[in-house]
């Protein structure tokens, strides 16, 4: 690869993942950042506000807004600097294990494009910021199988894995990936390091998750983390298809809409061209096949198939995308050059580019002008996005949210509280206000499984210190959390205790958008 | 390959294939023999009934039932020896042309299987029925690249052409990727040979659709040609999404429907494979070209049904049968590079199966439980295997369409008939009772750009001689043909000459299930 082409590259590349930083909040953005928020403000997570991933996000989230203040690009210019640094070691981790520099460039170069190109929604997710422990495990397994340290390593694996598990419980397959290469694919034949390695494996995870245990018990929130688990068990079972339309027919369109159809055909060119170098290929690659099998075994049982699940797959499979594409292209180039003088020549050019054009179509390629150039465009120009973002995804109310904070905003001071019945809680972020308890989405108190503890609390809360606003979100139901098909309006009425504190504490404002305004008499 | 396993997949595809004959009617098959019933009662298209489709498909329907009498399983007994005869056709042409009688044997019996993989509204349609004079067009056209008689051959391709032309308007588009790889990638066919089969090829079109043409002028159709373009040019535009969308998003959902997850990556390898073959018959580019017309097809059509992708199938199956060819050859080899008894190779073993696995699962084959294995066990139990219909079946009312045969046959004397406005006419076949005019689907008079002359043209016919049953059906919907949301019933209500006729007629209407059924007064 010519030092131009790698220039170019890298700047297209840096300048690509740069635009992240125009990418609007998304749902799950939002929840992540007013936790973050919630957080800096001293509630614990578990004990003052619930969702349904553990801590680890939003403590990345708070400590975003630490560094970069409150802003939306906050978190994306965490997370630009976060993929620069991890993919920086991803390069050298791939240089070392796989032995082939170039390729290892391409592997980063195109874990970039896959990545800003999944758009704003399915970025800053806890798979992204997974990115970091998951390269740890998989290097540390690495040395592990090659006999170096194997205890060490064990540890500082079983470590990771919890970090993994705080970070989201699915992510720890990556663990078992890296414990079945050890176990039984490692390159040194002494014997036992396979089970010295479990073992150590499982102290490093058991003395992690006993100092999350000593926090919890310590900040007072051990009890709510019981329900949460029992909670988070009965979301988990949500299921909007029967399991076998969703391991057929869902998991595979998830993974298109992922990776784009035609890179994962490249992908697969990839794994077979590795494939036919037999046993002359680096073990490694089999440990890369497992952390993408355990990925997708993970991404089966959680049976949600959003598109940003498949990003903890990314980093494991841009060798195999690299293998195809790098050999497509020289193969491609040899062909073209081939085809000289007749006309019959120039018309297999004209195949082999509409060939070309049709795989770059049926990538993640267009989306380039959806996502980066899209709110890049928007945000040079000064336009407000939140309208553009509702456009993108049912159940969006951006633009309300702004209307709602731009009509009550004058009508507040300072010490004026709000507190949200719904799910847009990004208007807390916009209003810069939190509500201490439970100041997140209303999903954990809206399920049938709900624990009734989580209930009281919120009512006693909102009774001790009602809020100046109290605000109830409509048609924003969330089937594939709650269940059922209610909004939030439907929950409050249902919900005869908050309804008649509402109604005894409250008289109604004119609604705005999908908002009915309750201000305190 | 061995000849037992030759005689393994052979009979097991043909099973697949036998198995179809269980199949129940989808809603496009029953439409396709209403049509076939009415030309053997002696109406003719676009005289006495119109559909979205041209005649052909109504013939071979007609067929059906004259061979093999008034049966569910009559058009797919013919399609499956349709299928054999076309596959034993296609194995002749491929083996010569391919020079490869494994590559050509494969591909006949992947087709076979991919085919019966199906379900029941995907097969015995157009699609399935262009097979065969595609095949002839692509044979004549790889003779006549030899300079084998240009002339007749030439001809034969114009008269297949006129066959696909009257199969389904799309189709006919097969002949420029004909063209094209004549034109440009065969390079032992001289200008000479090329200007012949292009004139012979339009002597034949001209010849066979005067043929055609001057039937139906004979019987009185073709004065309603014209009308009948400009309806089914509206029926065109129809479509549920933007081209962006549709181009973007569903159709490579619907070509992954079609073909199965791991068959496409699987034929994409065998695309690679194939460009690297040194001695590759030039027969590949006349295929990639078919397929890319045929793709280019599915778009225009822009309605993404499954069996839109069938006319894909037969230039495909080389690259899917390359594909396992070399995927079967590197794990051979790869094996034979671990003695046997090695953990490694145990390791290795349980990695591939893992992996075949996936690649099975990710195919069609799962759905072997879902269809064909399925409706055979529901048929030979005698279960009721109409109410699965109803299940599988978006919007299907087919069991209450039995139901409602069931009720009205004890009370309709010999010269008695029915009307049925509505999309599912099957009650019409049911009763084996046709109305000789206008007895299929309403479509093509609910729609606002069908022409008033055949609205009244259906009012007359309908005042001369009432039926003594006239059947409304409710929640009918079908978007994608009519481009709005209203069913039958309220497309009744909104025709104030239908509804006063049929208010005046018959009497208050007595409802089983989405049918409403007047009796005359």
């Amino acid at each position: 690869m010519s030092r131009t082409l790698r220039i170019g590259l890298v700047s297209a590349a840096g300048i690509v993942l740069l635009s992240l930083l125009c990418y609007p909040f998304g749902y799950d953005q939002s929840v992540f950042a007013v936790g973050g928020e919630l957080m800096r403000r001293g509630a614990v997570p578990f004990r003052d506000f619930m969702d349904t991933k553990p801590p680890i996000i939003f403590i990345i989230y708070a400590i975003a807004d630490i560094i970069f203040g409150h802003h939306e690009w906050s978190v994306r210019a965490f997370d630009i600097i976060y993929h620069c640094a991890v993919l920086f070691y991803l390069y050298r981790i791939f240089r070392k294990r796989l032995g082939d520099e170039e390729l290892a460039f391409s592997s980063v170069i195109i874990y970039v494009f896959l990545y800003v190109l999944s758009g704003f929604w399915w970025t800053t997710q806890a798979e992204s910021f997974a990115l970091l422990p998951m390269l740890v495990l998989y290097d540390l397994g690495e040395r592990a199988a090659s006999g170096e340290s194997v205890i060490r390593n064990g540890v500082l694996v079983g470590i990771l894995a919890g970090i993994l598990l705080l970070l989201k419980p699915t992510l720890i397959a990556a663990s078992g990936a890296a414990l079945v290469y050890v176990l039984f694919y490692r390159t040194s034949t002494r014997r036992f390091e396979g089970v010295q390695f479990a073992g150590s494996m499982a102290v490093g995870f058991a003395a992690l998750i006993g100092l999350f245990a000593l926090y919890l018990q310590n900040t007072g929130a051990s009890q709510n983390f019981i329900f949460w688990t029992q909670w988070v068990r009965g979301y988990s079972g949500i299921h909007s298809q029967p399991l076998g339309e969703d391991f057929y027919r869902s998991f595979p369109v998830g993974l298109l809409a992922s990776y784009g159809f035609s890179t994962i055909c490249i992908a697969a060119i990839g794994g077979y061209l590795l494939a036919k170098q037999g046993k002359a290929r680096k073990a490694t690659y089999t440990h890369l096949v497992l952390q993408m099998a355990f990925g997708l075994g993970s991404i089966l049982m959680e049976r949600k198939f959003f598109p940003y699940q498949y990003i903890r797959m990314f980093w494991a499979s841009v060798p195999f995308i690299a293998i195809g594409l790098t050999n497509l292209l020289r193969h491609w180039k040899q062909i073209y050059r081939s085809y000289t003088g007749s006309l019959s020549a120039w018309a297999k050019k004209g195949i082999l580019i509409l060939a070309i054009g049709s795989l770059a179509f049926y990538s993640l390629g267009p989306r380039f002008f959806s996502q980066p150039v899209h709110w890049t465009m928007l945000r040079l120009q000064g336009v407000d996005v939140s309208t553009d973002v509702d456009t993108h995804f049912p159940k969006s109310f951006y633009n309300d949210e702004t209307k709602v904070v731009a009509a009550l905003n004058p009508k507040l001071t300072p010490t004026d509280r709000i507190f949200l019945w719904g799910n847009s809680v990004e208007l807390y972020f916009l209003f810069d206000r939190y509500a201490l308890a439970f100041g997140l989405t209303n999903t954990p108190l809206v399920t049938a499984w709900s624990a009734p503890q989580w209930k009281q609390q919120l009512l006693d809360s909102l009774k001790r210190t009602p809020p100046t606003y109290f605000l109830c979100e409509f048609f924003d139901d969330r089937a594939y959390i709650t269940g059922d098909t209610l909004d939030s309006w439907g929950h409050l009425k249902q919900w005869t205790q908050l309804d008649s504190f509402v109604t005894n504490t409250y008289s109604e404002e004119p609604a705005i958008g999908h908002f009915r305004i309750f201000h305190r008499r | 390959m061995k000849p037992i396993v030759r005689i393994i997949l052979l009979l097991g595809t043909l099973l697949l294939l036998g198995i179809t004959l269980f199949y129940p009617f989808g809603p496009d098959q029953m439409g396709f023999t209403l049509g076939g019933e009415l030309i053997r009662h002696g109406s003719v298209q676009w005289r006495d009934f119109m559909d979205t489709k041209p005649p052909l498909i109504f013939y071979i329907y007609a067929l059906g039932g004259v061979l093999f009498g008034h049966h569910e399983w009559s058009v797919r007994l013919l399609d499956i020896l349709f299928h054999i005869g076309s596959l034993a056709y296609l194995y002749v042409v491929f083996r010569r042309t391919l020079k490869s009688e494994v590559i050509a044997f494969s591909s006949v019996i992947l087709y076979g299987a991919l085919y019966a993989l199906n379900n029941l509204t995907t097969l015995a349609q157009t699609e399935s029925f262009a097979l065969l004079p595609v095949i002839v067009l692509y044979d004549m056209t790889e003779r006549s690249a030899t300079n084998d008689h240009p002339a007749r051959n030439g001809f034969i391709a114009g008269v297949a052409t006129t066959m696909l032309l009257v199969m389904k308007l799309t189709l006919a588009a097969a002949p420029i990727a004909s063209g094209i790889y004549l034109m440009l990638f065969a390079p032992a066919a001289s200008k000479k040979t090329v200007l012949r089969f292009a004139a012979s090829a339009i002597n034949g079109i001209i010849v066979s659709l005067a043929i055609i043409g001057g039937y139906f002028y004979a019987v009185g159709a073709t004065e309603r040609i014209g009308q009948w373009l400009t309806w089914v040019r509206e029926y065109s535009k129809i479509s549920d999404q933007t081209v962006q969308e549709g181009l973007y998003r569903i159709f490579p959902m619907g070509i992954v429907v079609a073909f199965g997850f791991s068959t496409l990556v699987i034929g994409s390898i065998g695309g690679y494979v194939l460009s690297k073959w040194r001695e590759r018959p030039t027969t590949y580019t006349h295929l990639i070209l078919q397929f890319a017309i045929g793709c280019i097809t599915v778009l225009i059509e822009r309605k993404f049904f499954p069996y839109h992708y069938l006319r894909l199938y037969w230039c495909a199956m080389p690259f899917i049968a390359v594909g396992i060819g070399e995927l079967y050859q590197v794990w051979k080899r790869t094996m034979s590079q671990y003695s046997a008894g090695q953990p490694m190779r145990w390791a290795r073993q349980l990695l591939f199966i893992a992996g075949l696995g996936a690649i099975i699962f990710y195919s069609n084959v799962p759905r072997i439980l879902t269809d064909p294995i399925k409706w055979m066990s529901l048929k030979i139990s005698s279960k009721d295997y109409a109410q699965s219909v109803e299940d599988q079946l978006w919007r299907s009312h087919y069991k209450e369409q039995i139901v409602v045969a069931d009720s009205l046959r004890p009370r309709l004397n010999a010269n008695d008939n029915v009307f049925i406005w509505g999309h599912d006419a099957a009650i019409y076949y049911w009763l084996d009772r046709y109305q000789k005019k206008f007895g299929l689907p309403n479509a093509a008079y609910v729609t606002p750009w069908a022409p008033q002359e055949w609205r009244m043209e259906l009012l007359d016919s309908l005042v001369h001689t009432p039926p003594k049953f006239f059947i409304a059906e409710s929640d009918d919907i079908r978007t994608y043909i009519t481009g709005d949301t209203l069913d039958s019933w309220a497309y009744l209500h909104r025709w104030p000459a239908l509804s006063s006729f049929v208010d005046s007629t018959y009497g208050a209407p007595r409802t089983i299930g989405h049918f409403h059924v007047f009796e005359r007064r």
